[in-house]
């Protein structure tokens, strides 16, 4: 492969980190994992830049790799930490692959439908996603239990999915 | 009896559990079953997941950033804890989250402010160190320096690139790749910000005003009257004037000049250990020995929890400037709107905090109430 060619691989994996990050976040069940796993999956992606054929899906290149480097890492882990067997995994990395394609759409949709989220809403999404609260001190900061606070933030990420869906139907440019 | 697909409720709890990561074995043992049994649940999972990952990314801090480690604690850090000290009072545990969510300047869309802060905290840390407790230096340097402050004031248009490594996520002979690049022209400046398919500008225009692009077609544009404390600290910083603003990281710093041996001189600052809370371990500024503008800078930290951190600034050109890209007309997409002081001041601020964080909408000040 060229300089020319390995350099735009390069550029490629900076293109696809969001999708590479979702991807591997929907396969591995400790979101403290997702950001070394990744790492992992970049340098692979690095050294076997010479591998990917010019022309050929990048995306469908770089899911392959990043599926098995994720598989490779949940084996590692033990049984007892398994959360899914290897058939439920590969489901997930199917949905995920195709559902990522559209990304950006959602990322934008998601912009939108963030900006419409009732005040307290938001703020449970800012204390958990910009804060970086664990369920835990969201729980004990705002005297709510464990289990209502998780349950709200689902029902909120759950609203959010109808409203990216329905903005993605609608096909408006986000406001 | 019991061999129906569990209740709805059951399987919300199950994927709101997986998302944190507290998901029992003998629970997974049953979302497993689920999930093998029906693929409208796994698309279920999946699109929580992604949200999940998204949101993370939309509005936390990430590791695709660590710029944010830069500007978090320093410069942002006393321009957010500046905001809150203004004179609005805290109300209730929400408000003050949410002041800690602009203390720690971690909204995605404040990456380029807080790029943009990191890159002129450093820019301005050199400037400052040759200009600020003059008797401290050694001659030298402050010569060095200060004629760095002229080589920059000069109709020449340099551009910055920010690269950041971490000692922990590091992957030996890995980068992983970002762009973030800080163009300067005397008292202007542009950031841009590129991730992914996605990218972001903001700068201060030739007429004074800090504009701010959201998205390709509309851009906020905050009159220099309207500033609020924070963004005279941005303006400050951008147009070099420091002193005031770096006084306390650069009085806490010792300054060693050296030659260079490939046309440059180097000023290496190094942090005071007495310096408590100190944001630095170590900077090293590159000056061009011809045109003394800054070549190089290089700032060490040492992060809590997130180990070590070098955050680098590569003069990567110098070139006549693009007048238009000091606007933010040069960064949107017609038709787009620019969002003024003719557009009602609550709209404008409503969108500076959802774009860019709660505190974001007191960037433009409150007009004063005019006497009878």
């Amino acid at each position: 492969m060229s300089g020319d060619n390995q350099q735009w691989v390069v550029g490629e994996i900076a293109r696809h980190q969001s999708r590479l990050r979702a991807f591997v976040r929907c396969l591995l069940v400790r979101p403290s994992d997702v950001d070394d796993i990744l790492q992992e999956i970049n340098a692979v992606l690095w050294h076997k830049a010479h591998e990917y054929r010019p022309g050929t899906d990048f995306w469908a290149w770089a899911c392959q790799i990043a599926r098995f480097k994720a598989l490779n890492h949940l084996r590692k882990l033990g049984r007892e930490r398994l959360v899914f067997d290897d058939t439920v995994l590969l489901q997930l990395a199917a949905v995920a692959m195709e559902k990522l394609d559209h990304l950006e759409e959602h990322r934008a949709a998601l912009d939108h439908c963030l900006r419409k989220l009732p005040p307290p809403q938001r703020q449970l999404v800012d204390l958990r996603y910009s804060a970086g609260q664990t369920i835990e001190s969201i729980s004990q900061s705002i005297g709510r239990p464990v289990g209502s606070v998780r349950q709200a933030l689902f029902r909120i990420r759950s609203a959010l999915q109808t409203c990216i869906e329905r903005q993605l139907l609608a096909g408006g440019e986000p406001s | 009896m019991n061999s129906s697909p569990p209740p709805t409720d059951r399987l919300h709890q199950w994927i709101a559990e997986l998302i944190d990561g507290q998901l029992t074995p003998a629970d997974g043992a049953e979302l497993n079953r689920l999930l093998q049994a029906d693929p409208q649940s796994a698309r279920q999972v999946v699109d929580q997941l992604i949200l999940d990952s998204l949101l993370s990314e939309e509005l936390g801090t990430e590791s695709l950033t660590a710029l944010v480690d830069l500007a978090g604690q320093s410069p942002a850090g006393e321009f957010c804890s500046g905001e809150s000290n203004s004179g609005e009072s805290p109300a209730g545990a929400w408000s003050r989250s949410r002041r800690g969510i602009g203390r720690v300047f971690s909204t995605r869309r404040a990456w380029h402010v807080a790029g943009a802060l990191a890159v002129v905290a450093v820019i301005g840390l050199a400037f400052a160190m040759g200009r600020w407790e003059r008797s401290s230096l050694a001659s030298s340097s402050e010569i060095i320096v200060r004629a760095a402050i002229d080589a920059h004031a000069a109709p020449v248009e340099r551009v910055y690139v920010v690269q950041t490594e971490r000692s922990a996520a590091g992957v030996a002979g890995f980068k992983p790749p970002r762009d973030v690049r800080v163009t300067t022209q005397g008292d202007r400046f542009f950031v841009e910000m590129n991730r992914g398919e996605r990218s972001w500008h903001w700068g201060l225009d030739p007429d004074g005003s800090i504009w701010l692009t959201l998205g390709a077609r509309r851009a906020i544009v905050i009159n220099r009257d309207e500033w609020g404390p924070a963004l005279h600290h941005i303006s400050s910083l951008y147009t070099l004037n420091v002193e005031t603003l770096l006084k306390d990281l650069c009085k806490n710093c010792s300054l060693e000049y050296k030659e260079g041996t490939q046309g440059t001189h180097f000023i290496t600052a190094t942090a005071d250990r007495r310096w408590s809370g100190r944001r630095l371990r170590q900077a090293t500024i590159e000056v061009d020995r011809e045109t003394k503008a800054v070549r190089r800078l290089e700032i060490q930290r040492d992060i809590p929890i997130l180990g070590a951190s070098t955050v680098t600034f590569t003069l990567v050109d110098s070139r006549a400037p693009d007048e238009s890209k000091y606007r933010p007309q040069g960064h949107l997409v017609a038709p787009y709107r620019l969002l003024n002081r003719d557009t009602r001041l609550d709209l404008r601020r409503e969108l500076l905090a959802n774009w860019f964080g709660p505190l974001a909408e007191r960037w433009i000040k409150t007009p004063e109430a005019k006497s009878p």
